[in-house]
């Protein structure tokens, strides 16, 4: 396992992109399927050459990706402007630190989307003024059905998590994709749950506990 | 409040945590390996969740100044170009050996603040103890410069030497000096590793500082970074 959002200085340039393994990930394109396998490969060529300081390179990056983590800034900051600002922070990060990606461990989508993630965290973390906002929109993703994405070919990995998921109990599911999905901390899920920290605490660990069972345990 | 020790990678990871007990659980990727690989663990697991986030059209144009020199008007870029014109050919020299870039170099080092951040972030780094009083840390993106008050952490034949930590990964930001506040010049590179919600930690070191990208020592002090 590697941290997917260390940024250590491993450079790739010259390495075979070649441990690929088979991770499908929906790639935003407005006019045209893309083959995940294809679009992983592209993702690792386009940071090897950012990487070189090819701003070129970064153009195209951000056409290809910058839908995915769009939406995961705005999703998470909640505000269009304060979104707009963390992805630019990602890419200046990328910009700087593309040499950071080590091709092979993690699907460079899951490197950039962590990254971007972490990122609107810590905006809104800074931004402590922001407003309570409504969590109904949360629940288009928490409470995703089976055939939102049914379409997308999911990973080993990716699958048993989700099986794993969906076999917890329902409020520490909840309390774990409304966490992950809009980056709340213990205080803001009570808040919007309406019960007591203390149980929303309780929610998670256990959740945290049985998901750690289910996907590490063999 | 204790907090199970089984769960706690897995709450840092998905970012349940903040203020202190944040703090607490970054520190804690500094010093127990294990509960980094934990935490990491958790990062891998969560990110597969990533792809469901529905993807949103980004604004074009966004990214167009990166990479790129920043604009200077005529008067401000004579009246730094005079004293720092040598320091800048010597900038240019090391930035171009590290990192060859297609655009040409500007000739002053530090780059004017976007506006929408503040000059200045500061940190109050606590011991870790529990015990004295908290220790002051300034940062000042105009100059790229992090001042850190006196302090008298390292024992003898010790140091001690300050660190970033972001995504619970530590970078070294430099060395203390002992009974007397501390000056860093950060490289350009570093800079933006320090934002509102980076955390700081002071580690004690043999003599020299780390050996290992990463502290091999105590770590005696951590504390946020937050917009003065």
């Amino acid at each position: 396992m590697i941290d997917i959002n260390r940024m250590s200085i491993v450079r790739w340039s010259g390495r075979k992109v070649a441990p690929l393994l088979p991770f499908h990930y929906p790639i935003a394109v407005h006019d045209r399927p893309i083959d995940p396998y294809d679009a992983r490969l592209a993702i690792c060529e386009l940071l090897d050459r950012v990487g070189r300081a090819d701003r070129d390179a970064l153009g195209q990056l951000y056409r290809l990706t910058s839908a995915s983590l769009f939406g995961i800034c705005l999703r998470i900051c909640g505000e269009r402007s304060g979104a707009e600002d963390v992805l630019h922070e990602v890419f200046n990060l990328v910009w700087k630190r593309a040499d950071g990606y080590v091709p092979g461990k993690a699907h460079p989508m899951s490197w950039l989307g962590t990254i971007a993630r972490n990122r609107s965290i810590d905006w809104v973390r800074a931004h402590t003024a922001r407003r309570a906002r409504p969590l109904e929109d949360a629940g288009n993703v928490a409470d995703d059905g089976p055939d939102q994405y049914a379409q997308m070919a999911r990973s080993q990995e990716a699958q048993r998590l989700h099986d794993c998921l969906d076999a917890l109990d329902e409020r520490q599911r909840d309390t774990l994709r409304t966490a992950f999905f809009n980056g709340l901390t213990y205080a803001q899920l009570a808040t919007a749950r309406g019960v007591p920290e203390p149980t929303v605490r309780s929610w998670a660990r256990r959740g945290l506990l049985s998901l750690k069972g289910c996907v590490g345990g063999d | 409040m204790a907090t199970e020790p089984d769960t706690l990678a897995g709450e840092l990871a998905l970012g349940l945590l903040e203020g202190s007990e944040r703090a607490e659980a970054l520190r804690r990727t500094l010093s127990d390996p294990q509960f980094a690989r934990e935490v990491e663990w958790w990062r891998a697991q969560f990110a597969e969740l990533l792809p469901q986030y529905p993807a949103v059209p980004a604004p074009a144009g966004l990214i167009d100044d990166i990479g790129l020199p920043p604009v200077r008007s005529p008067w401000r870029f004579g009246r730094a170009f005079v004293p720092l014109a040598s320091a800048a050919a010597a900038a240019a020299a090391v930035f171009l050996i590290v990192r060859p870039s297609p655009v040409p170099l500007p000739p002053v080092a530090p780059p004017p603040a976007a506006p929408a951040e503040r000059a200045v972030l500061v940190a109050a780094l606590d011991p870790a103890d529990g015990t004295g009083p908290a220790i002051a840390a300034v940062f000042d993106r105009g100059t790229g410069s992090i001042r850190v008050a006196s302090t008298d952490l390292a024992p003898s034949g010790k140091v001690a030497e300050l660190w970033v930590i972001r995504d619970g990964v530590p970078k070294s930001l430099g060395l203390l000096s002992t009974g007397t506040a501390t000056r860093l010049r950060l490289p350009m590179a570093q800079r933006g590793g320090l934002q509102p919600g980076s955390v700081l930690a002071i580690s004690i070191e043999p003599a020299g500082g780390s050996p290992l990208p990463t502290p091999t020592g105590p770590v005696v002090a951590t504390g946020p970074l937050v917009d003065a």
